[in-house]
């Protein structure tokens, strides 16, 4: 909401510089978040005497016009068609003058030079009109400052109202609370005072929906010539972003700024029938609104209706048929109060929304109505030349006093944290407007004002008394601490996993969670399985994520594109699942850590750089799972289960036995679809608070007497897997065989086509004795003939 | 001169030309091996020396302990000047071992180098940390809420104009779902778990149906709830004031003002002196010289009703905060974006 400084202070006193009184109304709750000075964009520029116009010698569309201002005569080319005849004033720039971020210059335009330009509205950033020169009157002096002249000084405050102030929405409301801060009263705008016609013609207004209307007030005005406001109007109309049309519409939309109240002017002569009448629409009727858009209505909204149809949207915008026109002679001026959340569910179903229903869909005061349209019809008659005919019409009236408000001075200390005296209480109340009765126990029956419908509770009253004291007075009492209970939750964990992933070298990455369904399908998912949204962004982001790696891709995609040589990625983040057979409820989330190692592993010298592989992500597995999860891991080939993986590397991963998600080398199908590069390895896991063990690791006793390793190399086939031979020889061998791991793969040289050689290390070792050298052999002999014979190998010796 | 073999005066002339020869030998052995090799032709077991000893039963009896003395003492000497070069020769190796040029420190590293940690993600768990010093446990929620969680039980009536200040993108599903638009809905969650006393920190994802340079669609906030039976704004002040410091810096000057939430009554914002400009006006503080950091107010009676306390009994505070706007603070960046493209020449300037 844009507050024009000068306004404010026509109703109330502010020797404040306006940087102050900002300060003052964002402390207090009105959020002031630009301060603009009007008029200090035009440094230089001047009122200019006409004093001669000849044509130009060259370019038949100009003039030469020779400006008399202070220092003399110039000649300016101008091409303006409303150049006054000497003797008449204009706005003149000469060379140096500021137009904004613009400094005038001398420049030949056609072979003349002009000694800088002469200026419209729309050229000083005064107002819209472009149409021509802005033409001054005959009073001001030749060389006078055009902003002095035109009395263009202001500031305009842009100030965020919150919803809960709908009185902030108009100068008046703002100029109160502003009262209420500084301690002064505030001068109620007086209309032009006006006598009444007779009335002329009978005209009834009839409510029959008075809960969505509770006042209906109307006033008509006759005789009125539509032209332009006068130029203070419309300049202060411009400063507020405003555009200025007629002094009709105008004077509606200078009640709008002034009291937050909306108004709605009529053609009288297009109303029918004689009559308003204000009730709910039939489902299915239908009205042209201001627009030009025909609207279909149902039966919650409120219509204005004349003696045969609709003529107005109650509160949200007018029809065309009885629009305020060039020709419009006689009006009829409407000032209401409308129901707040009926005018918001016409406003949102319509796809309609307005000054005017954004105003009363927070809430207008009931009270001022007789005040705003009294002001309205007097501005009107005034500007407009015509006569007020007849008394107002009240339908509905002020309505009953709402019911006081109890306030207990001891609960204001107690939310508040400070003492407040009772005179500073009854004090900063009385200065919002709100009427006093004593009650029982000190306490207070507060009735608010028309204009503050947000104080209906004591906790409203509450804040009032903090927030006018001034938050900045309140004691800041640093937090105690109670130490309770506390067993480290997901979040604790989580953040252990992340440091683990980033001191193995991977990026942390945060990806959106919108995707389509053909990537998800890549990876598994149905368009059953997914949660969509109704009102996406756009087609590809219609639905949640149900697996990181599209999102991690992505930034694989990213990466490449800007030709990194590659990219080793991770996120923990949430996936989303439609609850099985459309189950009612929230859908299900699940923690999930996703990994890609795309392009080359950069290890030590770029030289030396390879491509990542299973190993890796084996490696990275492993960190998870030893560093954070706590849990045994294992990969095991699955290539039927993980389909968008190459088959030689698709693996399921399983902790501690049961199934966590998966890993492997994107399928270069996949990887084609999808438009990511080859070769990117990527990792999937379940996150679920299962997964991580807890609790204290318990130590096993140190060996204590020595152990006796053993190697066996033998050359296997290549589909035996090493963790099948471990496996076969922790089966095989006694209790005392402490460890098996294999230590080296061989294949060439010496080796048959489709064979590996792969290398062992036994280790024996007894707890309770040292081993014989004999019981040794014969454990070993044992697990090596057992190997032979279930895997049809040859000893390599 | 030509002497008989056996004379003892011959014998005992040939020790020192043999002693001479090993010292010349000796001195031009380049290691260890030749040293002893040198030394070996007098003192092994076919050296030199040795087949003397051999003769010495063949001298005179008189002769034999002048004779055997002088060769024991050409073994010692021998023997001495073995372990001398050896000495002299091990410090040669050992000098020569540190000469030479040094190391190409500058080559990279072996093994990967360290990752790097997302500034969205560091900053949330540092804001996280500050409030769990301060006793205040993590609580989080789903990220797709419903209608009551998200609004009614927060006292956003419905075809109220505060919904307008949240663009929602709706879940297409039975029951009003929604991407939550804020983690406020974890408060009446944690409210609707547990009795009083509260005090729970809320990190997380929110969403709005918004997307530009200023605004994304998915975006993080931290939120916070105590409840107890006589906390007051004064120390949500003191609470948050001290956040804001141990966030920014211990000189960093803080305004508490007043502001509108409906599930927060008296409602505030907490604003800091911009940390670019240190209070003059800049682009980042749009010129106003202070940078709003989080909005915060005691906990609506309304919301209280919602969950089943008694607002006469039970009071406290909440407040939230949105995480990206902190990181690019902290971090000086201007679009928001950047937090969720994930461009790699982007997050690695982050450890």
């Amino acid at each position: 909401m844009k507050i024009s400084l000068a306004w404010l202070r026509e109703l109330i006193d502010l020797p404040e510089p306006a940087a102050e009184i900002a300060e003052r109304l964002t402390m207090t709750g009105f959020e002031v978040e630009a301060v603009h000075r009007a008029g200090a964009h035009l440094a230089g520029v001047v009122a200019g005497e006409v004093l001669e116009v000849r044509a130009h010698p060259g370019r038949a569309d100009m003039h030469v016009v020779v400006v008399g201002d202070a220092d003399g005569r110039r000649d300016v080319v101008c091409g303006a068609p409303n150049i006054p005849a000497p003797g008449g004033r204009t706005a003149y720039a000469p060379p140096g003058a500021r137009l904004g971020d613009v400094v005038v210059e001398a420049r030949r335009v056609g072979g003349v030079e002009s000694l800088g330009v002469l200026c419209s509205e729309s050229d000083l950033g005064i107002g819209a009109d472009a149409s021509g020169l802005l033409v001054l009157p005959p009073d001001v002096r030749p060389g006078a400052s055009l902003v002095e002249a035109l009395c263009l000084h202001d500031h305009v405050l842009d100030v965020n109202v919150t919803p809960n102030r709908p009185d902030g929405l108009g100068h008046l409301g703002i100029a109160r609370e502003l009262g209420t801060i500084f301690r002064r009263p505030v001068r109620l705008p007086q209309a032009p005072s006006f006598q009444r016609a007779p009335r002329e013609l009978e005209l009834r207004v009839r409510v029959d929906d008075p809960s969505g209307c509770p006042r209906y007030g109307a006033q008509v005005v006759r005789d009125l010539a539509v032209r332009p406001s006068p130029w203070a109007i419309r300049y202060r109309l411009h400063l507020l972003g405003v555009r200025a049309v007629s002094n009709l519409v105008d004077v509606t939309n200078l009640v709008l700024l002034l009291f937050s109240q909306p108004l709605h002017a009529f053609d009288l002569a297009k109303l029918r029938g004689g009559a308003i009448v204000v009730r709910r629409a039939r489902d299915g009727e239908t009205m042209f609104t201001l627009d030009g858009l025909e609207r279909r209505f149902v039966p919650d909204d409120v219509l204005i209706c004349d003696g045969e149809g609709p003529v107005a949207v109650a509160g949200v915008m007018g029809g065309l048929s009885s629009e305020i026109r060039d020709d419009t002679r006689d009006v009829l001026l409407e000032c209401a109060h409308f129901d707040p959340p009926s005018i918001r569910r016409t406003s949102h179903r319509l796809g309609l929304s307005s000054e005017s229903s954004y105003r009363f869909e927070r809430g207008t005061d009931r009270g001022g109505v007789p005040r705003s349209l009294a002001y309205a019809a007097g501005l009107m008659a005034e500007l407009g030349g015509g006569r007020v005919c007849g008394e107002a019409i009240d339908a509905g009236g002020a309505g009953p006093d709402p019911a006081p408000v109890r306030l207990r001075p001891s609960r204001v200390t107690r939310i508040v944290g400070r003492e407040f005296a009772p005179e500073e209480i009854r004090g900063t109340l009385e200065r919002l407007g709100c009427r006093l009765a004593p009650a029982s126990g000190g306490a207070l029956d507060v009735v608010a004002p028309g204009w503050r419908p947000d104080l209906t509770r004591e906790i409203d009253l509450v804040e009032e008394i903090a927030r006018i004291g001034g938050y900045d007075s309140l004691p800041g009492t640093p937090p105690t601490v109670t130490a309770g209970p506390r067993a480290p939750g997901n979040w604790e964990r989580l953040a252990t996993l992340r440091r683990v992933l980033i001191a193995r070298g991977l990026a942390e990455t945060v990806n959106h969670v919108f995707a389509d369904l053909p990537t998800l399908q890549a990876f598994g998912a149905t368009a059953a399985g997914c949660v969509p949204l109704k009102n996406p962004l756009d087609a590809g982001r219609a639905l949640l994520r149900t697996t990181l790696l599209p999102g991690l891709l992505g930034d694989v995609r990213l990466a490449f594109a800007h030709r990194l040589p590659g990219a080793a990625l991770f996120e923990i983040g949430k996936t989303f699942h439609r609850r099985p057979g459309g189950a009612p409820g929230l859908p299900d989330e699940a923690w999930r850590l996703g990994i890609v190692l795309a392009g080359k592993r950069l290890d030590g010298l770029a030289g030396n750089a390879a491509d990542w592989d299973l190993y890796d992500l084996a490696a990275m597995l492993a960190a998870v799972a030893d560093g954070s999860l706590r849990r045994p891991w294992a990969l095991r080939p699955a290539a039927e289960r993980v389909p968008w993986c190459h088959p030689r590397s698709a693996c399921l991963v399983e902790l501690d036995g049961a199934e966590a998600g998966f890993a492997g080398e994107i399928h270069p199908a996949t990887a084609d679809r999808l438009d990511v590069p080859r070769g990117v390895q990527l990792l999937e896991l379940e996150l679920g608070p299962e997964r991580f063990r807890s609790g204290p690791d318990k130590v096993r006793e140190l060996p204590r007497f020595p152990a006796v390793r053993r190697d066996l190399a033998a050359v296997f086939d290549e589909a035996v897997a090493a963790g099948d031979v471990v496996a076969e020889a922790r089966k095989l061998g006694p209790a005392f065989l402490d460890d098996v791991s294999v230590f080296d793969v061989y294949r060439g040289k010496g080796i048959p086509e489709g064979k590996k050689s792969m290398a062992f290390a036994l280790v024996y070792r007894h707890a309770e004795r040292t081993l014989t050298e004999d019981e040794v052999e014969a454990a070993h002999g044992r697990v090596v003939d057992g190997l032979v014979s279930r895997f049809g190998v040859t000893i390599r010796k | 001169m030509t002497q008989p073999d056996g004379q003892p005066a011959d014998l005992a002339s040939e020790l020192p030309t043999l002693l001479e020869r090993l010292d010349a030998e000796l001195a031009a052995a380049r290691n260890a091996e030749e040293a002893r090799a040198a030394a070996a032709k007098l003192l092994g077991k076919k050296g030199a020396l040795t087949a003397l000893q051999k003769k010495l039963g063949t001298l005179p009896a008189p002769e034999r302990p002048a004779f055997g003395a002088a060769l024991n003492q050409a073994k010692a000497d021998a023997g001495a000047r073995l372990d001398t070069r050896l000495a002299a020769l091990e410090k040669d190796a050992f000098e020569r071992s540190l000469a030479g040029p040094p190391l190409d420190p500058t080559l990279p590293p072996r093994g990967l180098p360290h990752g790097h940690a997302h500034p969205l993600m560091s900053t949330m768990h540092d804001i996280v940390d500050i409030f769990g010093r301060l006793g205040f446990h993590v609580a989080e929620g789903p990220e797709v809420e419903d209608d009551f969680h998200n609004f009614e039980a927060l006292n956003f009536p419905p075809d109220h104009p505060a919904r307008d200040m949240q663009d929602t993108l709706f879940v297409d599903a039975p029951g009003s779902l929604l991407m939550r638009t804020h983690t406020s809905p974890v408060q009446i969650r944690t409210m609707l778990a547990q009795e009083p006393p509260v005090r729970v920190v809320i990190p997380g994802a929110v969403y709005r149906h918004d997307d530009d340079a200023t605004h994304s669609p998915r975006f993080h906030q931290v939120e916070g709830l105590l409840v107890d039976d006589h906390t007051t704004l004064a120390d949500l002040k003191g609470c948050l004031t001290l956040f804001v410091q141990e966030f920014f810096g211990a000189d960093v000057t803080v305004r508490f003002r007043a502001s509108f939430f409906p599930f927060t009554e008296p409602s505030g914002e907490i604003d800091c002196r911009c940390v670019v400009c240190r209070g003059k006006g800049c682009r980042v503080c749009k010129g106003s010289g202070w940078l709003e950091i989080l909005g915060c107010g005691m906990v609506d009676p309304a919301v209280f009703r919602h969950v089943g306390y008694d607002p006469e009994k039970w009071q406290g505070f909440a407040f939230g905060m949105g995480v990206d706007r902190l990181a690019m603070l902290r971090h000086g960046m201007s679009d928001i974006r950047l937090l969720y493209e994930n461009d790699l020449r982007f997050l690695r300037q982050f450890q």
